[in-house]
């Protein structure tokens, strides 16, 4: 690599301020964080540079502290997660979560979104019963469904869009014994006779504004 | 997706009742909900002396060839957002030669795509847009 030849005398010096850092991180990570600070510390002569570097968001990669050799993907998916999940709605997806604050199949749900990121006012929601969850990190995406003037519509949210303004639980749902409920679509039963609760998104959208 | 042969609900007041695709009106095997199609009505509502003198509306039968717009899909639509949408049957709403739909209500929901593709008289019309 380049970078690491060029500023190979250096980097030993780096790596000794680093500490404990060195021992448990893999020599990409020592290099990632060791560049970050030599280019920042070096900084005068490069700000003549046509190029802006930016302030890391997060000073140290978060490596687990059992990791000896981290995969940079799963760095870089834990940094983007942490970034994306602005109002702590990453607690909805995680499996081992209290089952009240869990997201579940079968669980009414009330999603606000925003339709451009120019207006933030401007605003659609949709309340629907979850009928399936997929968890990929960042990529977390769940579709809910719900019976409009006598149509079924499923809509799939990407969790961690940034247009996706809030997520709501109306109502936990009960004796759902599947992860993905598309048998509704077949075998509807009372599940989408949801009136009431839309009455209960009404007033959690407007409850929200105040 | 949407393609020669496939039957859609037709859901203006219009009289058809049942269309099924027979061209898609761009270079493409699908069409998507916002693209227009030409249909050849399946079924028809039956067509009564007394509302054909009363009503000025175009009378549809079966076996009329009519242009189509394409308001819901079977087949999840993708937002720009990620955000996609299905619904529950293809559903389509006819049009006359100068692309305005033919009947004067539109009896269920649309999809929100016909308001990006400029069908602004069909989402005037729907009662609901998703």
């Amino acid at each position: 690599m380049f970078c690491r030849s060029f500023f190979g005398s250096q980097l030993s010096s780096i790596s000794n301020l680093l500490g404990r850092q060195t021992a448990l991180s893999s020599t990409t990570g020592v290099a990632m964080s060791a560049q970050r600070q030599l280019l920042h510390s070096s900084s005068a002569h490069l700000n003549q540079a046509p190029y802006i570097i930016p302030q890391p968001q997060y000073e140290q990669p978060m490596i687990k502290p059992e990791e000896k050799r981290p995969n940079v993907m799963k760095v870089i998916e834990r940094e983007a997660l942490a970034r994306a999940d602005v109002d702590g709605r990453s607690k909805l997806f995680i499996r081992r979560a209290a089952p009240k604050a869990r997201l579940c199949a079968g669980d009414v749900v009330f999603v606000e979104t925003q339709n451009s990121m120019s207006d933030p006012a401007a605003t659609t929601s949709f309340t629907g019963v979850c009928i399936a969850i997929y968890r990929r990190g960042i990529d977390t995406s769940f579709i809910l469904r719900n019976v409009v003037q006598k149509i079924g519509v499923e809509m799939r949210f990407m969790a961690y869009s940034p247009l996706v303004k809030r997520i709501e639980i109306l109502q936990k749902g009960e004796g759902f014994r599947r992860a993905k409920l598309f048998y509704l679509r077949e075998n509807p039963g009372k599940t989408f006779q949801l009136k009431a609760l839309k009455k209960m998104a009404q007033s959690a959208a407007t409850a929200k504004k105040h | 997706m949407i393609q020669m042969k496939s039957r859609l609900n037709v859901i203006d007041n219009s009289g058809a009742i049942v269309a099924e695709c027979i061209k898609v009106l761009k270079n493409a095997k699908w069409a998507e909900v916002g693209d227009e199609i030409v249909v050849s009505v399946k079924k028809a509502r039956p067509i009564s002396d007394k509302t054909s003198a009363s009503q000025s509306a175009a009378k549809i039968r079966k076996g009329d060839v009519r242009r189509a717009v394409i308001v819901r899909t079977k087949k999840e639509i993708r937002r720009p957002d990620g955000r996609y949408v299905r619904f529950d049957d293809n559903a389509c709403v006819l049009l006359n030669n100068q692309q305005q739909p033919l009947g004067s209500r539109i009896l269920g929901l649309v999809s929100a795509e016909l308001r990006f593709k400029n069908w602004v008289k069909v989402v005037s019309l729907a009662p609901r847009v998703v």
